[in-house]
């Protein structure tokens, strides 16, 4: 088991807006009090649904933000306390893919100048090589002919194109690790696919680890080594299995939120009884968060906020009070607490 | 669900359209959105048509209720009959009685976009109320129109403001706005692709089993197969403007006929696992 | 409109790309030939270049164009436009029509060096606060506000009435009075930009805080910039015209405005001396509005010709 590469420790992302009526103001716990170890060369699927913090905690990995308390580490060294030039390896050992390849290119700069500005910076290729060293990039993420794509501007190219562009942006600096915020939601579903695979053949080829927030169950399925459930500002469950044996009974909604492509299932058309959703967010005060759509709370879920901790196997963790008695199958699923209609 | 294979013969099809091309001019040059696409839907059929972006779907969809957003259309052409009755010669007063009542209606992706949000929710589904001899009040109607899309309390949520609504509330709001008309065919341009997957398969019932107490058909546009197979009768895939399979839900998954929709189907429903390194 | 727009459009394009063909290449210079070629397209665009074109080479060449130089005093006062004096003679006889070429020197001078200067003071306080936000943009924008609320005229007069009346303390003066739209316009698109995704992509590389604000979000901040400051110009102009009127201008410049202080008292008498120079003011301010009007058309996103903003 190799030492962590990101430490997070207590770290939380609180802030306060505006009501919506303009009369007082709501905190919200955007990132609520995680902890989490993140080892090199390892893929980390960060699962959740809005509003569960996984965003924030992409931007608070990637030292956009600082957190309100905590401590995010790099190799045992505090990102809050980085002098200049530790921040800049910081920046090179820890990169970056987000969600809208359009949006994430400057509209206003060629292939070319968008990466020659990044390689001038660190001055990984001498200034006769650029071009050189361009081109190799741009074939190592499978853009073919790459001489073609240096003078083209994003809107000229596909979303698969754009994606892999940032990639390549991003593995220029041979980085440990990649922080992916939903690299594939603005993506085809085929080109999907090739996203994913790219990611695996960089995986293999230098060891890179990822980071890689999405809300999609099944795509992450298939490329993850770990996967943590964030519910609200928490991990509720982290783990290797969380797709074969969830543990959480948020886990296991969204799990069942998933679509079945067969078409003889019709579970939508049987009409299966679904939790209802939440209205908008606001504090719980104590407590588990998850309560008002739990359909195993008792009291001790109204009093007390579970802690992250580790289930009988040792691989999982996970934050709810009853998960050896969920583990047992020794409460039946029962309808849940709330009605299903919506308030 | 209809047996799979049969295609209902209704006589004359609640929507027919024959050969509909909309090419577009954008930023001069033609872009042939959708071009020679035959289109049916039956009496309280669930039809769902497919594609990844760049297809024509949404055109397709918009083209044929007759919704196209500000884009300078080159050509609309096509035999275009709703009911028996050809809809692409109305004009914009005759389209607009149509919508007003026992037409078809549409809801969109982002409800945020199409929700006037300086209106309350109840004011807007009075709105879109069809004129009714019933002599009912628009209250209750609006009222009752709320509870059908799964409110619990419908006085509430007829007070808010569509900001102050989540996705997945604001998504019911737009279906009861879209069946104040008493539409008998609903279109529905990714209406669930923006929300969290609970609050999708919550809306996606919903969606269902209005369709079923209604008696009323739904068009679905989707880039997801999982929705196709939950939900659809029959199928239409579509591929850079053109339909290249029109089939039912089952013999498109267990059948596909074309290359294309074979790969969509198996993308879909093959997780492939990358960790082993194989694809 | 459109639709003659674009017949008139086709034929100014087709004129503009046999001449500029050669410069159509994917770099800076060839989406300044785009954006020519599509502004040639525009009615608007396309007439408003063209006069403001001309009072350009008016400006330039007024020694060679004009018949007498501005200091000439002929022997015939108050002279109705004739072949000799195109434009009549003023009051101590010099010839309007040479005065009225000079005075496009002055005039597009302090209008355009206004504008510039606005854009100069006003794109910086705009930048600085957009980017940096927090108490410096608290700060700044009360400074703004401050010169926003404050009538300008009051403080334009009260500083030619300190410092004289000087070429450059014109330009300043008006440039105090039209800065707070540069600004807010700048910061308004800093704050939307720096949001964007690839502001935060070039963050995590490591890129420079001056490399950021000026070689990324600049760039895609410039298109409504442009357009204010082709605005700003003509309300330059009408103020420096107004100063004049009131007989704030620089005396030892020609200038239209002070053509029309003088003509006052000869309003009825010599009409001449009043009609040409309002004339000016008016082909000048209307030729800089059809261009900014030209440039929004082609600069607008939403648009369907031109460069779409993102196009």
């Amino acid at each position: 088991m190799s030492e962590p590469i990101l430490s997070l420790r207590g770290v939380s992302q609180i802030y306060s807006s505006r009501n919506a009526s303009g009369w007082g103001w709501t905190t919200i716990r955007a990132v609520d009090d995680v902890d989490l170890d993140i080892r090199e060369g390892e893929t980390l699927a960060v699962v959740g649904e809005s509003g569960s913090g996984k965003s924030t905690l992409a931007k608070l990995l990637l030292m956009l933000n600082d957190p309100t308390h905590g401590e995010v580490a790099y190799r045992g060294a505090s990102l809050a306390k980085l002098g200049r030039a530790k921040r800049n390896e910081y920046r090179r050992q820890v990169q970056a893919v987000f969600q809208d390849p359009a949006s994430s290119l400057n509209p206003r700069m060629t292939v070319e100048q968008t990466l020659g500005y990044v390689i001038r910076r660190h001055g990984i290729a001498a200034p006769s090589d650029q071009r050189a060293f361009i081109v190799r990039q741009l074939a190592s993420v499978g853009l073919t002919p790459p001489e073609q794509y240096l003078s083209r501007y994003p809107h000229q190219l596909s979303g698969g194109q754009q994606q892999r562009i940032a990639i390549a942006r991003a593995m220029m600096l041979e980085p440990k690790i990649i922080i992916a915020d939903e690299p594939l939601s603005s993506l085809d579903v085929s080109i999907q696919a090739q996203v994913l695979q790219l990611m695996q053949d960089l995986r293999r080829r230098t060891n890179v680890g990822f980071v890689v927030i999405s809300h999609d169950l099944g795509a992450m399925q298939s490329i993850a080594d770990r996967t943590a459930v964030m519910y609200r500002g928490r991990i509720v469950e982290i783990g290797q299995d969380i797709y074969s044996r969830p543990v959480h009974p948020y886990t296991q909604l969204l799990l069942d939120a998933r679509l079945m492509l067969d078409p003889r299932g019709g579970r939508i058309r049987a009409m299966a009884a679904v939790q209802a959703a939440p209205s908008k967010q606001s504090v719980t005060g104590t407590g588990c968060r998850f309560r008002d759509r739990c359909p195993y709370a008792v009291e001790i879920c109204d009093a007390t906020d579970p802690a992250l901790r580790k289930i009988d196997d040792g691989s999982t963790l996970a934050a709810c009070h009853r998960t050896e008695e969920l583990a047992a199958g020794s409460i039946p699923a029962k309808k849940s607490r709330a009605s299903t209609a919506i308030t | 669900m209809r047996a799979p294979g049969v295609e209902a013969d209704l006589g004359v099809p609640l929507l027919d359209v024959r050969g509909i091309k909309v090419h577009l001019r954008v930023a001069d040059r033609l872009v042939r959105a959708v071009d020679g696409v035959d289109f049916r839907v039956d009496t309280a059929e669930f039809v769902g048509v497919v594609g990844e972006s760049g297809s024509g779907k949404s055109t397709l969809v918009r083209a044929i209720s007759r919704l196209m957003p500000h884009v300078r259309v080159d050509e609309l052409s096509g035999h275009l009959r709703f009911e028996g009755r050809d809809i692409l010669g109305l004009s914009d007063r005759e389209l607009r009685a149509l919508r007003r009542s026992r037409g078809f209606s549409m809801i969109f992706q982002d409800p945020l976009g199409h929700l006037n949000p300086t209106h309350r929710v109840g004011r807007q589904v009075a709105e879109a109320l069809s004129p009714d001899s019933s002599g009912q009040p628009e209250r209750a109607r609006v009222l009752r129109l709320l509870d059908e899309v799964g409110f619990a309390d419908p006085g509430r949520v007829a007070r808010r403001f569509p900001h102050e609504l989540s996705g997945g509330m604001r998504q019911r709001v737009m279906i009861a706005i879209a069946l104040a008309s008493d539409p008998k065919l609903l279109f529905a341009d990714e209406p669930t692709t923006a929300l969290d997957a609970t609050v999708q398969l919550q809306v996606l019932q919903t969606l269902y089993r209005l369709h079923k107490e209604r008696n009323m058909a739904v068009v679905i546009i989707t880039h997801d197969l999982g929705v196709v197979a939950e939900l659809c009768d029959r199928v239409y895939v579509m591929q850079t403007g053109k339909v290249v399979e029109s089939a039912s839900t089952l013999d498109l998954f267990e059948r596909p006929q074309h290359p294309y929709s074979a790969r969509l189907v198996e993308l879909s429903s093959h997780r492939l696992d990358f960790r082993g390194g194989e694809q | 409109m459109r639709s003659s727009t674009r017949a008139s459009g086709q034929r100014g394009e087709r004129i503009v790309t046999r001449l500029l063909t050669p410069l159509a290449r994917p770099t800076i210079l060839g989406r300044w030939y785009n954006t020519a070629a599509n502004l040639m397209g525009t009615r608007h665009g396309a007439i408003g270049a063209a006069i403001l074109l001309v009072l350009a080479a008016i400006a330039i060449a007024a020694p060679f164009l004009a018949p007498y130089t501005p200091l000439q005093q002929t022997s015939q006062s108050l002279a109705a436009p004739s072949r000799d004096y195109l434009f009549g003679t003023d009051n101590i006889g010099r010839d309007v029509f040479s005065l009225i070429l000079y005075g496009a020197r002055s005039s597009l001078l302090v209008g355009l060096g206004a504008a510039l200067a606005a854009l100069l003071v006003g794109g910086t306080i705009g930048i600085l606060a957009g980017y940096f936000r927090g108490p410096v943009e608290a700060v700044l924008m009360r400074v703004i506000e401050l010169f926003q609320t404050l009538p300008v005229i009051m403080l334009v007069l009260c500083a030619v009435a300190l410092f004289g009346s000087s070429f450059w303390l014109l330009i300043a003066a008006v440039a105090l009075a039209i800065w707070p739209m540069e600004a807010r316009l700048v910061y308004g698109q800093y704050i939307k930009l720096r949001e964007r995704e690839f502001i935060a992509a070039a963050r995590v590389a490591d890129l420079s805080t001056f490399h950021i604000i000026f070689r990324e979000i600049l760039p895609n901040a410039v298109q409504p910039v442009i357009v204010q400051v082709a605005l700003d110009a003509s309300i330059a102009i009408l103020i420096e015209a107004g100063l004049g009127f009131l007989g704030l201008s620089d005396p030892s410049m020609v200038s239209w405005g002070q053509l029309l202080f003088v003509a006052q008292d000869y309003m009825e008498s010599a009409w001449w001396m009043s009609v040409f120079p309002g004339a000016a003011i008016c082909l000048t301010v209307i030729g800089l509005n059809l261009f900014a009007d030209g440039l929004n058309e082609v600069v607008d996103p939403r648009s369907t010709r031109g460069m779409g903003g993102l196009q």
